[in-house]
């Protein structure tokens, strides 16, 4: 199968600083993929430089064969760690500017995820919770029929019920042929849902392997092994 | 079905585990039609792919089968269902006398321990 | 096109909640100040009223114009550089297309402020004035010995130019302030410093060229302003907008395409 996404020797510099350290990997199509790692090891700098947020300094990223840009942007669903929405729009408004602007955006589903989660339509966000801005965030980027699904700590600052939902709601949401890259600092509660896991460390990428095949051969859980190999 | 999981062995493995115990114990019956590979992955919370991975073992083994349009079902094979019911049991008495070997205890103590239990029981 | 549109409709959205109640408010103003100064002759001691809000309808439009321009810089900065980026970004949209599009709208809105301004100004001059309004004119137009209908389109023309190429100038400095790591709205407003300066520089440049060609002494020349001369100004600062217009959106192009930098 060829991969949805290749990077070859992907690196990022400040000045002398190495955000991202000649990092290469692929990922197949219909994967979840885990990208693990403490606060600054670069996750949020390799997904935007893949959402096109960022140049990269070296190397080379590939989405569906396209380096980042207009084009990968009409097919690659991203989810930043910030919010980025104008506060005063309604949650309506917001579906109606994510269907003009995206092809692939399903109005029926948005609006379908908006109501299992208890949100209304004519609701401002700036009357929302910080906990249901995330979830806005995450229905817009989950309702794309996407190829590639970035999703930069999508269970961050959210209490144990929400996290279940989002969860429940990544794996609800992706098609077969889609994959989606997932950063996190809190393992244990996603590994369950990962294909593979990646672990980046100071900018370098120092393991890439199947969930199934760590615990096979080392066992123990995929946040353990992340522990120690952390530690060394 | 309530699913548990331990995050030190691989998930697909312990779904195949989770899946055998609920057909043998009757939990899951003969010829009942499974749900979606998509709605057992949701329910149990685990990705999809595992979840089809898991499946496939199971159908290798002969305890499911997939007809083509209709959707994966427990096999009626009833004679299957309990060789494997044996096998498991076989596999988990051994191991049980592992463990006893282990603390030093020998199969005939055992025995007296087990005939001990079962008058106190009753 | 389809998606020019929508950016478009997104911008003016965005800024309408804030212009549409400003330039409306201010055309209030000067309405209600007309009405005064309309009921003052009746009602004598409403003259002291209209005193007070002549001068502040005035002042209204300037800082009318003025809070356009920096909400403006505002919103462009904002998007382009802060949180509210990733949404812009995200969209499968060239970045010249952002540009043009902050550019379009915010010309949209100089257009209609204009527009409002100078309804404000004919509410705001005197009824006792109105009368002598078309002579004052023509005698002004009669000493600069100039063809007014020519020169005011020309200027309002030049008005809008400048106005755009200032907007562009922005947007290379808020480029390349977008580079900084941090600090980014202090390193734009020194790029802006930096850009302002050779703008000068290039004027200086072409009116000493200007003057060079119509021979005269810039030193001891009091003569007269002839039309020529002052549409060839008109003309030498329309072509400059242009220039440094178009190479300051070059430059932004190029920096927001090959060198984001979103934090």
């Amino acid at each position: 199968m060829t991969p949805i996404l290749t990077c070859e020797h992907l690196t990022k510099t400040y000045g002398v600083f190495r955000a991202l350290d000649d990092v290469s990997f692929t990922i197949e199509p219909g994967k979840i993929v885990g990208l693990l790692g403490e606060n600054g090891a670069g996750k949020s700098t390799l997904l935007k430089i893949l959402a096109g947020m960022l140049t990269k300094t070296s190397g080379s990223a590939q989405i569906d064969g396209n380096e980042p840009g207009v084009l990968t942007k009409s097919y690659v669903s991203y989810l930043p760690d910030k919010s980025y929405l104008q506060e005063w729009m309604k949650l309506s408004d917001l579906f109606a500017l994510f269907s003009r602007f995206f092809a692939d955006f399903d109005l029926q589903k948005a609006q379908g995820m908006a109501k299992d989660l208890g949100l209304s339509e004519k609701a401002r966000l700036k009357a929302m919770s910080k906990g249901m801005q995330e979830k806005v965030h995450l229905i817009l980027t989950m309702s794309r029929h996407a190829k590639l699904y970035l999703l930069d700590e999508p269970i961050g600052g959210v209490d144990p019920a929400a996290r279940d939902y989002i969860l429940d709601t990544i794996l609800t949401n992706f098609n077969e042929d889609a994959s989606i890259l997932i950063s996190t600092h809190m393992i244990a509660d996603v590994e369950q849902i990962l294909d593979e896991a990646i672990f980046l460390k100071q900018g370098k990428l120092i393991l890439h392997a199947p969930v199934d095949e760590l615990r096979e051969t080392h066992h123990q859980s995929v946040d353990a092994l992340f522990r120690e190999v952390y530690r060394s | 079905m309530r699913w548990e999981f331990d995050n030190t062995r691989p998930v697909y493995i312990q779904l195949c585990e989770q899946f055998t115990n609920a057909i043998i114990s009757g939990v899951i019956k003969p010829g009942e039609k499974l749900l979606s590979v998509r709605d057992l992955a949701k329910e149990a919370g685990v990705n999809p792919n595992t979840m089809q991975k898991a499946l496939s073992e199971l159908e290798r083994s002969g305890l499911l089968y997939t007809q083509r349009t209709a959707g994966r079902f427990v096999t009626e094979n009833e004679e299957k269902i309990k060789e494997i019911k044996q096998e498991t049991a076989r596999l988990r008495v051994s191991q049980f006398l592992n463990e006893m070997a282990q603390l030093g205890i020998q199969p005939q103590e055992i025995e007296a321990l087990l005939a001990k239990m079962k008058k106190e029981e009753s | 096109m389809k998606l020019f549109n929508h950016l478009f409709t997104y911008h003016f959205k965005c800024t309408a909640r804030i212009f549409l109640p400003l330039i409306f408010g201010i055309v209030l103003l000067a309405g209600f100040t007309k009405g005064v100064e309309s009921l003052a002759d009746p009602l004598p001691f409403l003259n002291f009223l209209y005193a007070f809000l002549l001068p502040v309808s005035i002042l209204g439009i300037v800082g009318m114009f003025l809070c356009i321009v920096l909400l403006s810089i505002r919103h462009f900065f904002r998007n382009m550089t802060s949180a509210h980026g990733y949404f812009l970004f995200m969209l499968p949209v060239k970045p010249s297309m952002h540009l043009a599009s902050h550019l379009f709208t915010y010309v949209i809105w100089l257009i209609v402020a204009g527009a409002a301004a100078v309804g404000c100004v004919f509410l705001l001059i005197p009824n006792s004035a109105y009368a002598q309004l078309g002579t004052i004119l023509d005698q002004v137009f009669a000493v600069l010995q100039i063809n007014e209908n020519r020169v005011i389109i020309i200027l309002i023309a030049m008005l809008l130019l400048s106005a755009t190429a200032f907007m562009c100038t922005i947007y290379a400095a808020v480029s390349i302030g977008q580079l900084a790591k941090e600090k980014r709205a202090v390193t734009s407003f020194a790029a802006y410093i930096g850009i302002y300066m050779i703008e000068q520089l290039l004027s200086v440049c072409m009116l000493i060229v200007l003057f060079l060609f119509f021979g005269m002494d810039l030193f001891t020349s009091t003569a007269a302003l002839s039309e020529n001369m002052l549409l060839s100004v008109l003309i030498g600062s329309s072509i400059l907008y242009v220039l440094i217009g178009t190479t300051s959106f070059f430059i932004a192009n190029r920096l927001f395409s090959k060198h984001l930098n979103l934090i």
